[in-house]
């Protein structure tokens, strides 16, 4: 692979990293109000016995966070913080790192969110790909119906109905929950299978909820692809029409779906964390949606930072595997 | 070819994960039987927070209020709220001398340390002194008030100094019981640390040591884990025998419905509380859950809190007695309750939660209760109070002077939110301009207003009715508010009346018992103030429907067995640990 | 007019059913209902409340109708704000290019790496008392980001085309092209970015009213599943409160679906075919001609047919030709005359809307009409060869050349050794370097392309072989060359040809026969001399005509 290649798509991505970064940094200070004595006040109103002097405590917990600092000495250390992955500290649950609470949920949500991901973009491009080739059978199409309603219900009220069906009419899975509370977690089988066990309804509700997208573009791809002329002379050649099918249809079809993978993956993010809220999923879903009750600045920041960089990642990685997959890119300076 | 090696490849990882994977620190497994499985209190919910920091008194650092650790630090005396007793345990008794400014405390022999160190005056003096002298801690601010010194007499008896009288302290302080955690600190762990840094936590060296019959063994952010130690103080001295269960799983929870369906599955014991309806809907599915009252509608568990529409007094129309009388009328309190509580909870007229209203509302206190008469729903009461206020119904059917109607806003924060509807609608019908305003889920702006006085009414709770009258009517003592600040949310409201204010400053003075007949007159006296002043408008009292599932575990505290205040987050839980037996 | 789709119509219809329901129904029922406490609390639907009631004594039924209108006006604030936004910075971005473009370019990139939710979360936070336009106009601030996307990509293709050009050497200036030219060619992608947006609206505010974040005082459909949810009402089983916003949720976005698959339909008519094609099962007893010839191909009476928007055209109208072994015959007319249309007969490659409807084609004694889908297979694959028009298309992008080379030779050999030697033989044959396999279409020229599309025409030896405009796209020079290696190639394969082409000049040099097609039909067939010296139709004496003369002696 070209080193020039590589370094231009790398420094591309560090530039819109940054200036989402710093969309990231503006945007919670334009909450009018003070957050810290706000998430204090409240707290304390809520408990009611115990009174405390608010405003003392405001102060120094704005000077621990530095937020009496003017802003561009505060955005100045937020870049600094940002490259050492210091996160800061939550507000509401001093003194838990944002790092540490954001740590322990990040497995939780990538692993929901990596396989469902997978799963929806393999089976929809396949589906697509199927549907689209002349000789379908005419019960494929039946079959697919099911799943193309089911997309059109967006995926976390796909997952109240799953969850209303499956585990209060019929209970078949457990309502929610990474894991169940005895189990204790660990690297072993019983451990793997009581995590998938509970995994099932949160990444049904992302598939299904994505699938028919998938297909149709799918679909319109391979349609559009079949118009081309290459088709017309591989088949002229005599070219097995399964052959024709897989390596000159869909191969081509694919580089597209791929660049739909990469603007997708930032909403398919978002539909994860609504997801993860609805089945008490402990990722970070569960964490920004706390965080915003609760007004907790930093954790806030933190769980945005982590998703535009991972989404940053993710793109890069893409861009990265272009070539692998389409020669023009590859040989083209 | 390729599929063979790419095949051989996934096991060999698979093989990794398995075998190297595994924990070497494995803990062993307890069966479900021997293992009381909880969540926290329904204000947490999510991943566990601050798994790694065992400081009590970190500012913000909320972790002595999950059950498992009140097994680990214990108390000097537990106060059972529902009946006002008190349970000695690291202590046998106190006394207070004659002006309430020292409490002698004396300690109970043969209490020690998870480490086999001896519990003694030392630590007592140790804590208390800490938190008077570094003020960023939690409840510094109480020692920094009233802790002069403590002095230790022997090693089992601790003289307590305080800087004015505080006839009613140790209660509020050490007799734990609800949202005091105020515990002691082994001073030979502590004494070299900084306070302000010490996170308290090392599995490896056993910390956090505590008195309390239960070791810390695991703690991340989905589970903390805590096994019973066979070597605790008090079946060494005889005081009590074992807890039953073997150990503590405290495991995180998504929310009401979460802790339903986990409850209703049989993988929970206790916890987080539900809403009536919820908690309806998990009995029907598993017949072991109960609540504290075994029979509904009224499930639920006190916790000294009443519901409470209050005004801001210091502004027209409020400052008027007549219009706040009509509003009280307006209100249809059974009503509120069936909408929006289901009927789970009782209508109130006094800030006295059930706690005490048993032994407090006295045949006296109740002949002024009946006196004015203040629980119903009268229209033509309403008329009555509004016209006196000067004001007439207008072509709408609205209540208006000078052409303008009276506007109601029911500013309503979140956690009240199912009370602003029905109460919105109660008023419009009696002809009041009502509207429910429900603040954001996350915003505190109602906060900021409370405080400078930019507020028309609002719902709130009036808490603290934890043992005695005073502790609730002290909060409309003109001293606790100014123009532009307010020491507590229901001070907030600014209420005035110098009358009102000398009967609470000599209460303040005396300790509260229903044995002394002058603490009782002042109460009534103050009781008949507020209410033929209504200053603040009770409605119903905040019950939890705390929920208990009895398939493993049984002798919960309950209305027929009322031996501890059931909520995760007070002291008290400790004592439940103490008294739960296997199925 | 293009015939409108049926899931455009059905999609409209169900949209407006939903809007009616919502906007007509307070006219039936009464909408004060969904306050609380109006009803006795937590019915189940019955004939007195259709839809039941929720545990505060709403009436289900009022909220629903209540609800529609709120949700649809957030979608339509937050859809037509998106797309002003959209089509504005898409426009200013595509056209003018340069640094707005970058800027915005840049900046629209940037936001979209951050998810949506988090910034929808952050800004409905931070307002006070959140009303159903605030809530679309908070949408608002990312659903502008993808039509911005759309539409410059759309304008910088559309702003290449030879028609802008023109507009501009007129003296038209900036704001008439882009609001005369540009803007109605981009309709049909601002209405499918409406639909896209509308769509987006609704699943972002949904999505935020489910968290809590909607309106307060107003019942939304994403607000009462909220409500729902904070009651428990799906662990009580309460599924009318929440089932009823849910469907008419998917219901919307249905029809939305069906709308947008409708409008692609419209602009895009080859995407209706859904339907399966029938595999040809053949007729083997009855291919056989009775009497065999020695003709490679015999062609008679072909008529071709074309359906477009419903109406036929005919493509060749009783075409009747024959070539035999090691003949090469010339096809030429003007563009639309039928040319390709015979040769993707011949092959039995025509595309789905072209039909035979008259007339045979027979091939080496055998009813083409007749043969099977596998056996046309093979006789494409073994007998006959197509030299593709445009060869720089026909290649497939992503194989290497040798690989698209194993693919005409599957039929022959087994051993890769041996295939690999043919190959580089093969290349060879054609004048280019066997390093040739190992590479990619775009990485030869288009003379190298064209080479090779023989290479793989003659990799079977073939008897017939259909050269469809070998020169066409190619330069004088290379244009030699390459007839050069066709010639070459015929002469060792002594297969019959057909060279289709518009140019006389290299057809007359090339070929034995000429046929001449003019408007699907021949007008004229005979040897290249008795063409040229002896025309008997007009166009033919036209064509000759026109070819570029040296006169010597007026030099």
């Amino acid at each position: 692979m070209n080193l020039n290649y590589v370094l231009i798509r790398f420094f591309q991505s560090l530039l819109i990293i940054f200036i989402a970064v710093t969309i990231n940094f503006v945007i919670p200070r334009m909450i009018p109000g003070d957050p810290i004595e706000a998430a204090l006040s409240t707290k304390i109103a809520i408990s009611g016995t115990v009174s405390v002097d608010v405003e003392e405590m405001a102060k120094i917990y704005r000077k621990k966070f530095g937020l009496d600092q003017p802003y561009l000495v505060q955005y100045v250390n937020y870049l600094k913080d940002l490259t050492t992955f210091n996160l800061g500290v939550s507000l509401v649950n001093f003194p838990e790192t944002v790092a540490t609470q954001l740590l322990s949920a990040l497995p939780w949500t990538i692993g929901l969110l990596v396989v469902s991901t997978i799963i929806t973009f393999l089976l929809g491009t396949i589906i697509g790909a199927i549907i689209a080739w002349p000789s379908c059978p005419k019960w494929f199409h039946v079959l697919v119906i099911p799943f193309m309603l089911t997309s059109t219900i967006p995926f976390f009220l796909l997952g109240i109905i799953l969850l209303f069906l499956f585990s209060v009419v019929w209970a078949v899975f457990p309502a929610g929950g990474g894991y169940s509370p005895l189990l204790i977690v660990d690297y072993d089988l019983e451990s793997a299978i009581d995590i998938a066990y509970h995994a099932v309804l949160p990444s049904i509700s992302l598939v299904f909820g994505s699938l028919g997208a998938w297909v149709l573009s799918m679909r319109a791809m391979m349609i559009s692809v079949q118009g081309d002329d290459y088709i017309l002379f591989a088949k002229s050649r005599g070219v097995s029409p399964a052959r024709i099918f897989v390596w000159y249809c869909m191969r081509n079809a694919l580089l597209p779906q791929f660049t739909n993978l990469a603007l997708t993956l930032g909403t398919v993010i978002g539909g994860a964390v609504l997801v993860e809220i609805i089945f008490s999923y402990p990722g970070i879903g569960s964490i920004l949606f706390a965080a915003i009750a609760g007004k907790d600045y930093f954790v806030i920041q933190g769980i945005v930072y982590i998703l535009i960089l991972s989404l940053g990642v993710c793109l890069f990685l893409i861009d990265l595997l272009y070539p692998l997959i389409d020669p023009r890119i590859k040989y083209s300076d | 070819m390729c599929q063979k090696s790419f095949l051989k490849f996934v096991l060999v990882i698979l093989g990794v994960y398995f075998f190297w994977g595994h924990n070497v620190y494995a803990i062993e497994k307890v069966a479900r039987e021997k293992t009381l499985v909880v969540t926290p209190w329904s204000d947490t919910t999510g991943p566990l927070k601050n798994a790694k920091n065992w400081h009590i008194y970190q500012i913000g650092n909320k972790n002595q209020r999950e059950i498992g650790h009140k097994t680990i630090y214990e108390a000097l005396m537990y106060t059972n709220l529902n009946t006002g007793e008190l349970v000695p345990w690291q202590a046998t008794g106190f006394k207070y001398n004659e002006d309430f400014t020292t409490v002698t405390v004396n300690l109970r022999p043969g209490v020690k340390w998870s480490d086999g160190v001896s519990f003694s005056c030392t630590d007592v003096k140790f804590t208390l002194e800490m938190l008077r002298d570094n003020s960023d801690l939690n409840y510094a601010f109480i020692y920094q008030e009233w802790l002069k010194d403590v002095v230790c007499v022997d090693d089992l008896t601790v003289q307590i100094n305080l800087n004015k009288p505080g006839p009613r302290w140790f209660h509020m302080n050490l007799a734990l019981g609800h949202e005091n955690h105020q515990v002691i600190l082994p001073s030979h762990i502590w004494g070299d640390k900084d306070p302000k840094t010490f996170t308290n936590y090392d599995l490896e060296k056993s910390w956090p040591v505590g008195t309390g019959a239960y070791a810390l063994v695991s703690s991340n952010a989905q589970q903390y884990i805590f096994d019973r130690r066979d070597d605790w103080w008090g079946t060494e001295t005889g005081f009590m025998d074992n807890p039953a269960p073997e150990r503590i799983i405290l495991v995180s929870v998504g929310g009401d419905e979460s802790m339903a369906q986990m409850i209703i599955a049989d993988n929970v014991d206790s916890g987080h509380p539900l809403q009536p309806g919820s908690f309806k809907a998990a009995t029907k599915r598993n017949e072991n859950i109960r609540s504290w009252n075994r029979k509904g509608p009224v499930w639920g568990a006190a916790d000294g809190c009443g519901y409470v529409l209050f005004m801001n007094l210091a502004k027209e129309p409020w400052n008027n007695r007549d219009v706040r009388l009509a509003i009280n009328y307006a209100i249809d309190r059974k009503q509120l309750s069936t909408i929006g509580y289901e009927n789970a909870n009782y209508p109130v007229v006094l800030p006295y939660s059930s706690y005490m209203s048993g032994r407090w509302i006295t045949p006296a206190t109740q002949k002024i209760i009946d006196k004015y008469d203040r629980d119903k729903t009268d229209h033509q009461l309403v008329a009555k109070h509004m016209k006196a206020a000067g004001y007439e119904k207008n072509s709408k059917g609205l209540w208006s002077k000078n052409g303008e109607t009276l506007k109601v806003p029911l500013r309503t924060p979140q956690w009240l939110a199912p009370l602003a509807p029905p109460m919105s609608v109660q008023l419009k019908k009696a002809g009041f301009d009502a509207s429910a305003v429900l603040e954001p889920e996350a915003s505190s702006a109602w906060v900021d207003d409370l405080k400078v006085g930019n507020f028309e009414t609002m719902f709130m709770v009036h808490c603290g009715s934890l043992g005695e009258p005073y502790q609730t009517l002290k909060d409309l003592h003109s001293k606790w508010s100014a123009d532009n600040k307010c020491n507590s949310p229901i001070a907030c409201s600014r209420y005035r009346n110098d009358e009102y204010d000398k009967i609470i400053d000599k209460l303040e003075k005396i300790p509260g018992s229903l044995d002394d007949e002058n603490y009782k007159t002042l109460v009534n006296q103050a009781v008949d103030i507020y209410l033929r002043d209504m200053p603040e408008i009770m409605l119903l009292e905040e019950l939890h429907v705390v929920v208990y599932n009895e398939k493993y575990w049984t002798n919960w505290p309950g209305g027929e067995n009322p031996y501890a205040a059931p909520y995760p987050c007070w002291e008290a839980w400790n004592l439940i640990v103490h008294n739960l037996q296997p199925r | 007019m293009k015939k409108i789709p049926f899931t455009l119509i059905s999609g409209l219809t169900l949209l407006s059913s939903i809007i009616l329901f919502g906007y007509l129904g307070p006219i039936f029922v009464d909408i004060s209902n969904y306050e609380v406490a109006s009803v006795m609390p937590s019915q189940p639907p019955s004939s007195e409340l259709i839809f039941g009631s929720d545990s505060q004594g709403r009436d289900m039924l009022s909220v629903t109708i209540y609800s529609i209108p709120q949700t649809i006006k957030i979608a339509i604030i937050a859809g037509f704000f998106g797309i002003f936004i959209g089509l504005s910075l898409g426009l200013l971005s595509g056209y003018i290019g340069g640094f707005t473009d970058t800027l915005i370019r840049i900046t629209s990139d940037s936001l979209m790496t951050v998810p949506g939710i988090a910034i929808l979360i952050i800004i409905a936070t931070n307002v006070d008392t959140m009303t159903v336009e605030l809530m679309g106009l908070t949408i608002a601030c990312i659903a502008w980001m993808h039509p911005t996307r759309t539409i410059r990509s759309q304008v910088l293709t559309i702003r290449e085309n030879n028609y802008i050009k023109v507009a501009r050497a007129n003296g038209l200036n900036n704001f008439q092209i882009i609001f005369f030219e540009i803007l109605p060619n981009l309709l049909p992608y601002i209405a499918a970015c409406l639909v896209a947006s509308i769509t987006g609206a609704i699943l972002a505010t949904v999505g935020l009213e489910s968290l809590g974040l909607g309106t307060q005082d107003d019942h939304t459909l994403g607000t009462t599943i909220y409500w729902a949810r904070r009651y428990s009402a799906i662990l009580r089983g309460q599924w009318w409160w929440w089932g009823p916003p849910i469907a008419i949720i998917s219901l919307i976005f249905v029809s939305l679906f069906l709308i947008s698959l409708g409008l692609d339909k419209y602009s895009n008519p080859k995407l209706s075919t859904l339907n399966s094609k029938k595999r040809r099962s053949g007729n083997l007893e009855n291919s056989q001609k009775d009497s065999p010839t020695a003709n490679v191909l015999e062609i008679s009476n072909l008529t071709v047919e074309f359906e477009k928007e419903g109406k036929r055209i005919m493509a060749l109208n009783q075409i009747s030709l024959n070539i035999s072994e090691n003949q090469i015959v010339g096809l030429i007319g003007e563009s639309g005359s039928g040319k390709s249309t015979l040769a993707n007969a011949v092959l039995s490659i025509l595309p789905e809307n072209g039909s035979v409807t008259n007339g045979n084609i027979i091939f080496d004694n055998k009813f083409v009409g007749n043969l099977s889908e596998q056996e046309l297979n093979k006789l494409r694959a073994s007998e006959m060869a197509l030299i593709p028009q445009a060869a720089m298309n026909s290649l497939n992008p992503v194989l290497k050349i040798k690989d698209q080379l194993l693919d005409s030779l599957v039929f022959q050999e087994k051993d890769s050794v041996l295939k690999n030697k043919k190959i580089v033989h093969l290349l060879n044959q054609v004048g280019l370097d066997g390093n040739v396999a190992d590479k990619y279409p775009h990485q030869l020229s288009g003379g190298m392309k064209q080479r090779v599309t023989m290479a793989m025409a003659i990799s079977h030896k073939p008897k017939l072989l259909i050269a469809d405009e070998p020169t066409s796209a190619l330069d004088v020079v290379v244009q030699k060359q390459v007839m050069k290696t066709l010639k070459t190639i015929q002469q060792n394969l002594k297969c019959g040809m057909i060279v289709i082409g518009h140019d006389l000049g290299l057809i007359t040099q090339f070929c034995d026969d000429v046929v001449v097609l003019y408007e699907g039909r021949i007008v004229e067939f005979g040897s290249v001399e008795e063409i040229t010296q002896n025309p008997k139709n007009s166009y033919t004496q036209h064509l000759i005509d026109s070819l570029p003369k040296f006169d010597f002696q007026n030099a």
